[in-house]
């Protein structure tokens, strides 16, 4: 049978996903790590979240968005890796997006803004595949390894960009911004605010406004923008891999991003089964492997019910 | 209860007859446990495979899974593992 190295032969972007706490972060390392050193391609590593005593022999310490490498003295490629740092790409997309400098700090500095990018509906998601673009757009890089970040539902990030969209055009953002656009819309939507006023406060309201008409300026940035991230994701060039060890939950989760992703027809190029015994110990006992010392084999005959 | 693991040449120059028997023992009962399990992994990894998608196994490193030597290693072996669409072929794993 094939090896993963030969169905992701062709991949510029590979994308470790599953559930929580089962190696995906450890084998987009892993993965990035042989292909760099035994193909000559400039590879990168995007990783999110990884454990201490990786990022530190990643050479990943406290470095926010940048890219740093790898040093891999006898390597045919070469190695990249940049951690995901939800703050600064917000900002910089914020940047990106605003139709003005002024704007961009105003956003950037409104203290909603300040509080919601860590709580903003999904933003961990999104900004995850948004940053996947952002460095597949350098064209800096043959191969980009992801790693996914730990959702409660692992589907999060795939929905992540189109449910962007859907938010920029959503009448909740319409209605959020009345107040500050003043006209029909104010009023339309002023038992809205009155209410809202009371509960909350008016500064929290005109923060909140602000805010969301700052962010309606980048509306057609933005939504343009979450349907490329959304494209990348379905090019025949970006594989995904599901990791999942054998244990009944984390299996079943898996199972069922298997299916989405063949829904979705993404390119599902294979399970990546972690952590499993060595089936040799699914013999029965011990007695059909050859490997065994003589002296065991042939001992253990009655060790053979519930034998596969 | 005399274990067949003592007749192991494994053990055979480790303490008196009576050491021998009682590491046996415990090794069987160790074995018992972790196949019991491997068997169960075994049956899940079957199950996963009539989803009709290729699977890559890997085996648990021993927390080896931490320098940058270690991750090419398992790099390789997540690579270059023949994957199986049936268990029964899973002898082609390295361990
Ligand atoms: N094959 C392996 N052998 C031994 N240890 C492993 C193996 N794969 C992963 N681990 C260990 O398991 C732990 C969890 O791995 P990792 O952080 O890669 O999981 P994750 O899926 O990224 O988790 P999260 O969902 O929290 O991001 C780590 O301590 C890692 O070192
Ligand atoms: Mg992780």
């Amino acid at each position: 049978m094939s090896s993963l190295r030969e169905r992701a032969q062709d991949a510029r972007i590979i994308i470790t996903c599953g559930p929580g706490g089962i190696g995906k972060t450890t084998s987009a390392a892993a993965i990035g790590l042989s292909l760099a050193t035994t193909t000559a391609q400039r590879v990168l590593v995007l990783t999110v979240d990884p454990a201490r005593r990786l990022a530190t022999a990643l050479n990943l310490e406290g470095i926010g968005n940048e890219i740093s490498s790898v040093d891999l003295p006898d390597a045919l490629g070469t190695l990249s890796v940049a951690m995901l740092d939800t703050k600064a790409s917000w900002d910089a997309l914020i940047r990106r997006h605003a139709d003005s400098e002024a704007n961009a700090e105003a956003i950037l500095s409104n203290t909603l803004y300040r509080n919601i990018t860590e709580r903003f509906i999904q933003s961990h998601d999104y900004i995850a595949m948004e940053r996947l673009y952002e460095l597949v757009e350098t064209g800096e890089f043959d191969v980009i390894v992801v790693d996914t970040p730990p959702t409660r539902n692992a589907l999060d990030f795939l929905d992540a960009p189109s449910r962007m969209a859907d938010f920029f055009s959503s009448r909740l953002l319409r209605w959020l911004i009345a107040p500050a656009r003043g006209g029909v819309a104010a009023l339309a939507a002023k038992p809205f605010t009155m209410v809202a006023d009371r509960i909350l406060g008016g500064a929290f309201i005109g923060d909140m406004s602000e805010f969301f008409m700052l962010l309606a300026t980048m509306y057609e940035g933005f939504v343009e923008r979450a349907r490329a991230v959304e494209a990348l994701l379905t090019l025949p060039t970006t594989c995904f891999v599901v990791v999942s060890t054998l244990e009944a939950t984390p299996l079943t989760e898996a199972q069922f991003f298997c299916e989405e992703l063949t829904k979705r027809h993404l390119q599902l190029v294979g399970w990546l089964v972690n952590r499993v015994l060595p089936l040799s110990l699914a013999a029965s006992s011990f007695e059909l492997d050859e490997r065994a010392p003589r002296g065991i084999t042939g001992t253990a005959k009655h060790r053979r019910r519930g034998d596969a | 209860m005399s274990g067949p693991l003592e007749e192991s040449p494994a053990l055979q120059n480790i303490g008196d007859a009576a050491t021998r028997e009682r590491i046996s023992s415990i090794l069987e009962v160790n074995l018992e446990a972790w196949s019991t399990v491997a068997r169960r992994e075994r049956r899940a990894l079957d199950q996963l495979a009539t989803g009709g998608v290729p699977i890559t196994t890997v085996a648990s490193r021993d927390g080896l899974v931490n320098d940058v030597a270690d991750l090419v290693i398992l790099g390789q072996l997540i690579m270059d593992t023949p994957s199986v669409l049936k268990s029964n072929d899973v002898s082609a794993t390295p361990s």
